[in-house]
């Protein structure tokens, strides 16, 4: 090193402080005037402003494009017909929504959900995909006193935060673990009892929060109306072949096979019927339907889908009477295919959101405590949200069935059953 | 037992088919192509979007024209990316570092436009599913087909390599690549052409994939990357037959664990090539 | 070995940023306040690593391993001392805790590994990471049958300190070891190593150290990272994310220089959170776009673009800041 190392060391550090400081007071400053997205700044209300923050991409993302479809309908929905009313201001102001892609990632959850509530100031927010990003932003609802539904949620941990009162303003819909496990135990008390013999019951769960959690209430109550469980594996996200499992299955001789899972569902009934493991009954978690995949040209026919169970329909409707029927018309128009099971609850849970709107206003607390105490008109008849339980639906059953039509039937519990619970051939 | 043997066979003959693919073309450019899964993924896509979304066509004619645009692209990116990258790059180091990021980037960049083109939803074009019946045990018809059409193709590339003027020209690239230009070998022909192989390679397997497999999503690209990886490593780089051994060994275990242990298949694979990296670096059968 | 060169001129500075820093949580909002610290966090990871990587050219792609254990080691003991399972203890302690454990971890990965060059070492540092996913994950489901993390509660200042104090040490940490014997031997290391090693550097011992001491602040940042969440699970907190983008943010900078991981990382994460408001489907295409035209087009990075103009720049000293 021949050079003035000093003179070159100050003029360097100089420089490179000041363009640290500055850029950071840039940095800082622009987001004030240029970064801040959303909305212009707004003068007295002219839309509703929901914000949305779930999985556009990464690992959720498949399955997140299934259920979340209904908060794009919704706002069309209420939109169509002049948009929201707001008591306050004494007439329907239409929709807007912000979404953002957490990239499957909690992090980046967590603070864009931050972000649609200090940033964007949003009116309403809409729940992430799956139980884990639902559990993890109640902590921000409760802060922000937003109150949500959360859609695609079903844990017992978290739920009996919510009945604790920590979470007050976290609503959930679909059947709870600590539900489902004894009204799948009771469809196969029932079949055994009234349809054919069972003894063996084999589960195996997707290796998330839901998996685990529905897995082992199944199991357990299961066993405790006295049926052997033979078979309790957990399989990660991206399987692609459930061959291994399946022979372990027939091995093992289960008349019933449990998946608590998604839409690999779909690949694990083909590759049932493949390998030739014929249970007397298959039950599938949250939606193996996607359009195309069921009944698309290279999909499965009605009948090869018979006797298969959903335990995640929960609320579950058949679409068989009046404004439902009409609805499921519609929906396979929309979206190509005829509802799943839980479809109209969740289209229903979110219309009791916007119900409350309409009778209580933009007020986030008064909205909360009307969505805890009040009955709600919806599609599936007079519904009622019941913080840290699933929500209670008019018309819906719990657990649902293939039984050769292009709809599932709804098998139980029996009074609300549209059809007898049946075997698979 | 006949379950694991066939089944374990199966994937290692996709796996050797991937690998191949990857080991080719890393075996003659020297440079890391982490997007090579990618084209698997883009291949089954192309195969859906002929037989599902539009034209109806027949799975295997899908398989053909994905083939053809797969490898296309292939033939592209290597054109458009990685030849500037060799120009520019001083070094062996900084040609791997930044040909290892780009590929990155061309990972965000395929599996997003994919993403936002058909949706993320999983799909499949499940075809020929019929059972079929082996020593007493079942198995699916398309498993074993997707097994014969791979180790098939896998021995027309041997052949290919072997006896062809072109393939013995990749050859001489990746034993010697100096020597091999000296004698008047066109390299960068060999290098475009070991893109493009690679990712007709990939695209079969893809093709062959969304029919056995109904849960093909945008993401299944970087586990077949890794997959790939590890066969190479095991066999050792430009090693054909050790490549086709690391496939079937992987392809072995894999099946085994997903029988055991579905959680840990990742985790033992990278296990398993660790060690060989820190034991045998030129691969267990490599020279 | 640890001899320190510390220059007054950049004392100044230095001081003036840390004040305004410190003096953010009175001064921006709650959403302000969470991009700094964002920023913060990929200054002082991408700093972490162009400490051991980019001064010995051993690119590792592992980083995300120390961090998701640093984060979810730190994240457990709060979980249980909260629960009643464990002593508790104050929280700097506990994430001093997980540092020394990835600090043993990463010298028995450095032992078995840097013999490793190139490439392969880059995908093995990568498969390290996913095994530590997986493992991480597998031992939540078959062992102990619960699913991520519960943490206590902490507000939003505190979050930020946390963050602030770990970026400070790393930056303090990498400077003095950077600008001692001890920096230029991995920097030997980097240029030539067999010439190193016959000049008579003990290679590995500097390797492997470089290394833990890396892997070391990474998990320091996991562990202040930590307290963020209120519930955690190993993707979150193994993200390849955290392997990558220090990485690729060195890489934008510059690796030439030590200023080129801080030049990077802030242009880079401002960018991003940027692109993902303004471009919530796109984003991911573009910053994919983006990583490929910067390695095509500006291979040295931004430093680089400098280097070749204006006469300060292009002194040779530059490169042993």
């Amino acid at each position: 090193m021949t050079l003035n190392e000093k003179a070159i060391t100050k003029v360097q550090a100089i420089v490179i402080a000041v363009v640290v400081i500055v850029a950071v007071v840039a940095g800082v400053a622009s987001y004030y005037y240029y970064f801040a997205a959303g909305p212009a700044p707004l003068p007295p209300k002219e839309y509703v402003l929901v914000g949305i923050v779930h999985s556009l991409s990464g690992p959720n993302a498949p399955a997140r494009a299934l259920h979340h479809i209904y908060y794009y309908w919704i706002i069309e929905d209420y939109n169509k017909e002049g948009g929201l009313y707001v008591p306050e201001y004494g007439k329907k102001l239409p929709i807007r929504y912000v979404e953002y892609d957490d990239e499957s990632n909690l992090e980046k959850m967590l603070s864009l959900t931050e972000k649609i509530i200090v940033e964007d100031k949003v009116d309403l927010i809409f729940a992430p995909w799956s139980t884990a990003f639902c559990f993890a932003a109640f902590p921000l609802y409760e802060r922000y006193r937003y109150p949500v539904i959360a859609l695609t949620f079903g844990s017992d941990i978290a739920a009996q935060k919510m009945r604790t009162g920590e979470f007050k303003y976290a609503f959930s819909v679909l059947g709870l673990p600590s539900e489902t496990g004894p009204e799948v135990a009771a469809v196969l008390d029932y079949v055994n009892k009234n349809v054919a013999p069972i003894k063996n019951v084999a589960v195996i769960y997707h290796s998330d929060q839901h998996g685990v959690e529905y897995s082992s209430a199944i199991a357990y109550h299961v066993m405790d109306k006295g049926f052997n469980v033979v078979l309790s594996q957990s399989y990660p996200p991206d399987i692609a072949d459930f061959t291994p499992l399946i022979r372990s299955m027939k091995d093992a001789n289960a008349d019933v096979a449990i998946l608590c899972g998604y839409a690999e569902g779909s690949l694990f009934v083909r590759q049932c019927k493949a390998l030739g493991f014929k249970p007397k009954l298959i039950f599938i978690g949250p939606t193996m339907e996607v359009p195309g995949l069921v009944f698309g040209p290279f999909g499965f026919k009605p009948e090869d889908l018979v006797g298969i169970c959903y335990y995640d329909g929960w609320p579950a409707t058949a679409y068989k009477t009046g404004a439902l029927k009409d609805w499921a018309e519609m929906h396979k128009q929309r979206a190509g295919a005829y509802p799943f099971p839980a479809s109209a609850t969740f289209y229903a849970g979110l219309q009791c959101l916007f119900k409350a709107v309409e009778k209580v206003g933009l007020d986030r607390e008064k909205i909360r405590d009307c969505l805890a105490t009040e009955t709600f008109d919806t599609i599936v008849g007079k519904t009622k949200l019941r913080q840290g339980y699933s929500m209670q639906c008019e018309l819906a059953g719990t657990i649902s069935q293939w039984q050769g039509g292009e709809m599932m039937e709804v098998i139980w519990p029996l009074e609300a059953a549209s059809a007898r619970p049946i075997i698979m051939p | 037992m006949l379950d694991i043997i066939v089944g374990g066979a199966i994937l290692g003959a996709l796996f050797s088919l991937i690998a191949l693919g990857l080991n080719l073309q890393y075996g003659v450019t020297r440079i890391l192509n982490v997007a090579h899964g990618e084209f698997v993924m883009l291949g089954a896509y192309m195969t859906y979007l002929f037989s599902s979304l539009i034209l109806g066509l027949n799975p295997f004619v899908s398989l053909l024209i994905s083939t053809l645009l797969v490898s296309i692209t292939g033939l592209l990116v290597q054109i458009a990316i990685f030849r500037r990258i060799v120009n520019i790059s001083q070094s062996s180091g900084e040609l791997e570092f930044r040909s290892l990021l780009a590929s990155f980037g061309l990972v965000f960049v395929i599996q997003n436009v994919v993403r936002l083109t058909f949706g993320a939803t999983h799909i499949g074009v499940p075809y020929l599913y019929e059972t079929v019946t082996l020593l007493g045990e079942k198995f699916q018809l398309n498993m074993i087909i997707s097994a014969v059409i791979s180790v098939v193709i896998c021995l027309i590339l041997y052949f290919i390599l072997r006896f062809t003027r072109t393939g013995q020209a990749m050859r001489a690239a990746v034993e010697e690549p100096v020597g091999a230009q000296l004698v008047g070998i066109d390299i960068g022909r060999v290098h475009a052409l070991s893109f493009s192989l690679g990712a007709l390679l990939s695209a079969i397997a893809g093709s062959l994939l969304v029919m056995i497999y109904t849960n093909i999503t945008p993401y299944i690209g970087p586990e077949y990357t890794f997959i790939a990886l590890a066969v190479i490593v095991l066999g050792g780089v430009g090693n054909y037959v050790g490549c086709m051994a690391g496939g079937f060994l992987i392809g072995y275990i894999t099946y085994a664990l997903f029988k055991w242990e579905p959680l840990l298949r990742l985790v033992v694979v990278y296990i398993v090539l660790i060690i060989v990296l820190v034991i045998k670096p030129r691969g267990l059968f490599g020279r | 070995m640890f001899n320190i060169k510390v220059r007054p001129i950049e004392l100044v500075p230095s001081i003036l940023i840390v004040v305004v820093l410190a003096l953010a949580p009175f001064l921006l909002s709650e959403y302000y306040l969470s991009i700094l610290r964002m920023v913060l966090l990929w200054l002082a990871l991408s700093i972490s690593w162009h400490f051991f990587s980019g001064l010995t050219r051993y690119v590792s792609l592992g980083s995300a391993a120390f961090f998701g254990l640093g984060l979810y080691m730190t994240a457990k003991y709060l979980e249980q001392s909260a629960r009643g399972n464990l002593i508790p203890l104050p929280l700097p302690l506990v994430i001093l805790l997980a540092c020394l454990v990835n600090f043993v971890i990463a010298l028995i990965i450095g032992l078995t590994t840097l013999r490793i060059r190139g490439i392969y070492f880059a995908i093995l540092t990568f498969g390290i990471a996913v095994i530590a996913n997986m493992a991480v994950q597998w031992w939540e489901i078959r062992i102990t049958g619960t699913r991520g993390t519960y943490l206590p509660i902490f507000d939003a200042k505190t979050v930020y300190y946390s963050v602030l104090l770990a970026a400070l040490a790393v930056l303090l940490v990498t400077t003095m070891l950077r600008r001692s014997r001890f920096g230029l031997a991995l920097r030997m290391i980097g240029e030539s190593e067999d010439t190193a090693v016959h000049v008579g550097v003990d290679a590995s011992k500097y390797k492997i150290l470089g290394f833990a001491i890396s892997a070391m602040l990474i998990s320091l940042m996991g562990g202040s990272f930590s307290i963020r969440f209120s519930y955690v699970e190993p993707t979150s907190a193994f993200s390849p994310d955290y392997s990558l983008l220090p990485a690729i943010m060195t890489m934008l900078g510059g690796t030439g220089s030590a200023y080129g991981p801080v030049l990077g990382a802030v242009v880079l994460s401002l960018l991003q959170e940027y692109l993902r408001v303004a471009f919530a489907h796109h984003f991911l295409i573009i910053l994919g776009v983006l990583l490929v035209l910067i390695v095509l087009f500006m291979p040295d990075g931004i430093l680089g673009l400098l280097r070749g103009r204006g006469t300060i720049l292009r002194r040779k000293g530059w490169a042993e800041l």
